[in-house]
Formats: C-alpha cells, structure tokens, sequence
C-alpha cells in the first residue's frame, strides 16, 4: 500500500530510547557532594563531643561508635537485631501496601466506598500511633515480630493509600473514554490503562512507605519487644550507652537508604518511558 | 440500498439541556461528510452516540441497519487530542485496540507495521509518545483508529489543535488515504473552509439546541487540491455556508 510521505517525516530520525550508561567512575563523582557533606558532619560531631566531656553518656564521639559498630557486628548482637528488623519492616510492607492499594483503588473508583470510609481514614491517620501501639500489642498476642509489624504496616497505610488515590485519579478522563471505545474490560483498564498512569504516583507513595516502615518498627519495638534495631537502641539508653542508640540509628538508617534505592530501582526500570526528560 | 450510517430523529438533553433535537441524516457507504457548526452546537455529542459510547434520549443511529448501543470495531473513532499512552511505544500504541481484543503478537505486530506504514511513522514505531510532534501523534492516534479495519471513521475535530501548515499536510493525507481505503467518513470541524474542502457534503448544525440547518452538497473535482481553495466555486461554497450559519466565522 502507498506510503503517505510528508517531509517532516524524512527529516527527524528518532532519538534513541536509552540514557546512555553512567561509567563507574562518573557514578562516584556523581556521589561525592553527599560524601562531603557526610565527613562535614562527623567533624563537627567530633568537635561536639571533645567539647561537651561531661555529657559522655549522652553523646558519644564518633570514635566510640565505630568501636562499638565492630563489637556488635562480631559478637552477632547487630546482625541478630538486624534480621528482626528487616523481618518486621518486610511483613508490614507485605500487610501494609496491598491493603492500601486495594482499599485506595476502591475509594477512588467507587463513591459509596469514598463516602463509607473516606472519613474512618483519615480519622485515623489523626490518631498518635504511640497512644493505641499498646492496646494493638496486647490484642495481638504481646510483643514479638507479628505485633511490630502490624505497627510498622500501620504507619505505611495512610500515604500509600493517599499515593493510590492520587494515581488513580490522575488518569485523564479522554484515557478513559478511549478504553471504553475499544470495549476494554475493566481488568484491560486497570492494568492496561490505571495501573501505569499510576505507576509514577505509586512508586512516590512506595518510596515514602519503605522508609516509614523503618519507623514503624522502631515505634513498635518501644512496648516490651526483646529483639530489633529498636529494641537495641531503647535497651542501649537504657544502660547509658550511647554508642550503642547510634549504632542503632546509623543501622537504621542505612536500612532505609537501601530499601529506597531497592525502590528507586524498580522505579527507573519501570518508568523507562520517562527516560527522555531525565 | 441501506445507509452505511443513518441518523434517525436523534434527541439528546442532559438534565434541562436540551442539546440535539430531532436529528436525521445519512451517510451511504465511501462518503465522506463534514458535521459542521458553531462550538458548543453538540457535535462532538452526535459523534459519541454513532460511536455508541451514550445513548440518546430518544431515537437511534443505524450502522448497516444496526442499532448502535455499543463501541464497536467496524466503528473507528478520533478524538481531537491524540490520546496516546504515554508509557507504550507508538507501536504498542497502534497495537492497542489488537491487544485488547486478544489478537495474537505477530498478527499484532504485521498489522500495526501496515499502519505505521499508512500514516508515514514507519521508522517511528519504537519512538514513545513525548517525542512525537502534534502532527505525527495525531497520526499515530489515525494509525490507531485504522488497525481494526473500521468500516466507518468518526473524527472529532482532529486537525483542531495543530498549527495551519500541519493542519494542511494532514487534511491532504486523510483524503489520500480516504481515496485508498474506501472508508465512509464523518468528520466534525468548525472551520467551513476545512468542510467544503474536504468533503462530498457538509451538514450544518444550528446553535444550541442544535436542529439540522442545512445540507449542502459539495460539487468540487476529486482529487482535491490545495489550489481549489482559491477558486470562484470554492469561494461561493463557503460564502454559502456562512450564509447558513448566520455569523461571521473564519
């Protein structure tokens, strides 16, 4: 069949699809502004605590904390609460996200759904999670892993469920109507046309959830729980041992950092279709 | 011989808007007709009842003597925006319509490479969406709206929101390929110059609520060419129309 040939065609070659690939070296040149920023810090925490001698059981130098970091790490103690850790932030993310997801994809498709719980939502993200974390641990069989994480999903429902809301109502109305005029199914809308109109939207949600499990666990572990980066760093102030609360915190937060790039990962693999503008 | 499309006595309200009243028309088969009135007229509302996304409040569009109550695919319909999605491939894209209705891959891939073909995006086909220019999305969304082979091609304004050089390049490539083809076509414009360059025959709508105003036939040589537009009959083809319309229009 005869081809339609305008010049505008013959003229513009596609531009091609992929970023090109960031060597290793320009990846660490890349970094090495938050590096900098990360040595600032510890020497004015160095400086800090030479100054404030007396608060020696408060603060720890930066020193005692690497010292400490190497005890627990040989002796098994960080990796044993670490693990727990890692166990409760994966099972509140496994409880936490789904049901967010489901339940936002109700209330944004369906307005019963939007009037019957809308409020029960948001009313509950009002509630300090300090206040009923002790009623939740004792209804679910005292503290342990299953408690804290149902804590830590807690914590990560609210803005996943904003996130799916968000997404869902954000696919633009013509997309809509276009599925309609191709007798789409509504399985065909949701995860030809919803799912990754939503997909930016739940990867922004995904990103704020994995890091507030990390919290959450934190949170959870403050009511009696015996094992956990939490557990530790309660149970290190405890003994004044503030070597210990920062190895806690620094574990903590690295776990946080790698479960965002885990994320963010996923994120430039999905959305490659946004490559062009980055 | 039955219509290809007929408009019976079509009334449409929403709530106390009264939109379209008592409708009729026909389209017989490889015709090619301009709906055109003033913005707000219902236009766009007539084509989304052929295309069988709403119902009417009274009376009934047939396709080949069938009611229409639902999209279906011998029914291709354009929108005045492209409407791509934006994660899919100008392929994928194309493929669509396919996809949803389970046509296999390779089917798939041999029918939307027709079709990139036809709208001049052959080597575009990998390209997403953000990277085409107004005019080559629009015709990806026309690739779209012909892999289902639809016997009828319902177009919204769809040269509407493109510069006047693309808009052009895109009125002469339609009728190229409407000659190809054999479609029937049923296209939607509030420029009287696009109706009467493009079409057998322009049916005017009235302002809201919108009657049929009149029906003008379009008696020009095929095919149709740019230099038409600055001859005597073409000028008297318009200056009617507007006489119809009754307001000044571009």
């Amino acid at each position: 069949m005869a081809q339609i040939v305008s010049p505008n065609t013959q003229t513009i070659l596609p531009h091609s699809l992929h970023a090109p690939r960031l060597t290793l070296w320009r990846r660490i040149w890349q970094r090495l502004p938050a590096l900098m920023v990360a040595i600032v810090l510890i020497v004015l925490w160095h400086f800090q605590t030479r100054q404030s001698a007396s608060l020696a059981f408060v603060i720890a130098t930066p020193e005692a904390v690497w010292k400490t970091f190497g005890q627990l790490l040989n002796n098994g103690t960080l990796l044993n609460h670490l693990g727990t850790t890692v166990l409760e932030v994966t099972l509140g993310l496994l409880m936490g996200v789904p049901s967010a997801l489901l339940l936002g994809y109700l209330i944004a498709r369906n307005r019963f759904a939007e009037r019957t719980f809308a409020p029960y939502v948001v009313g509950f993200q009002a509630v300090p999670l300090i206040a009923i974390a002790p009623i939740l641990i004792t209804r679910l069989g005292g503290p342990g892993v299953a408690s804290v994480s149902v804590v830590a999903a807690l914590i990560v429902f609210f803005p996943m469920l904003m996130a799916t809301l968000v997404g869902i109502r954000s696919v633009p109305s013509e997309l809509h109507e276009l599925f309609r005029a191709l007798n789409a199914s509504r399985w065909q809308t949701f995860y030809r046309l919803e799912l990754p109109s939503a997909a930016p939207s739940l990867f922004g949600g995904l990103k704020v959830s994995v890091t507030l499990a990390v919290v959450g666990t934190v949170v959870g572990e403050g009511y009696g729980a015996t094992a956990g980066l939490g557990f530790m760093i309660f149970s290190s102030r405890f003994m004044y041992n503030p070597a210990g609360v920062m190895v806690g915190v620094f574990t903590l937060t690295a776990l946080a950092l790698l479960l965002y790039e885990i994320v963010a990962q996923l994120e430039r693999r999905a959305l490659r279709w946004r490559a062009p503008q980055l | 011989m039955i219509a290809m499309l007929r408009v019976e006595n079509v009334w449409q309200r929403f709530g106390t808007l009264e939109v379209l009243q008592n409708i009729s028309f026909e389209l017989q088969a490889g015709e090619f007709v301009c709906l055109l009135g003033p913005s707000g007229c219902g236009k766009t509302t007539l084509l989304r009842i052929a295309s069988g996304l709403l119902k009417p409040s009274a009376g009934r569009i047939l396709f080949n003597g069938e009611p229409i109550t639902a999209p279906r695919p011998e029914i291709g319909i354009l929108f005045q925006q492209p409407n791509l999605l934006p994660y899919l491939s100008t392929r994928a894209n194309i493929e669509l319509p396919l996809a949803l209705r389970g046509v296999p891959r390779t089917e798939r891939r041999r029918v939307a490479q027709d079709a990139l073909a036809q709208v001049g995006l052959a080597e575009f086909g990998e390209v997403y969406p953000s990277q085409l220019s107004g005019g080559m999305a629009q015709r990806a969304a026309l690739g779209r709206a012909l892999v289902q082979n639809p016997a009828v091609l319902l177009m919204d304004e769809p040269f509407g929101a493109l510069d006047a050089m693309t808009r052009e390049y895109m009125q002469l490539e339609l009728l190229s390929l409407w000659q190809r083809t054999g479609k029937t076509i049923l296209m939607v414009t509030h420029s009287i110059t696009e109706a009467v360059f493009m079409a057998d025959r322009v049916i005017v709508l009235t302002a809201r609520p919108s009657r049929l105003g009149a029906v003008l036939d379009v008696p020009l040589p095929r095919p149709r060419r740019l230099e038409m537009v600055h001859s005597a009959e073409f000028g008297a083809l318009v200056a009617q129309l507007r006489s119809y319309i009754g307001a000044p229009s571009s």
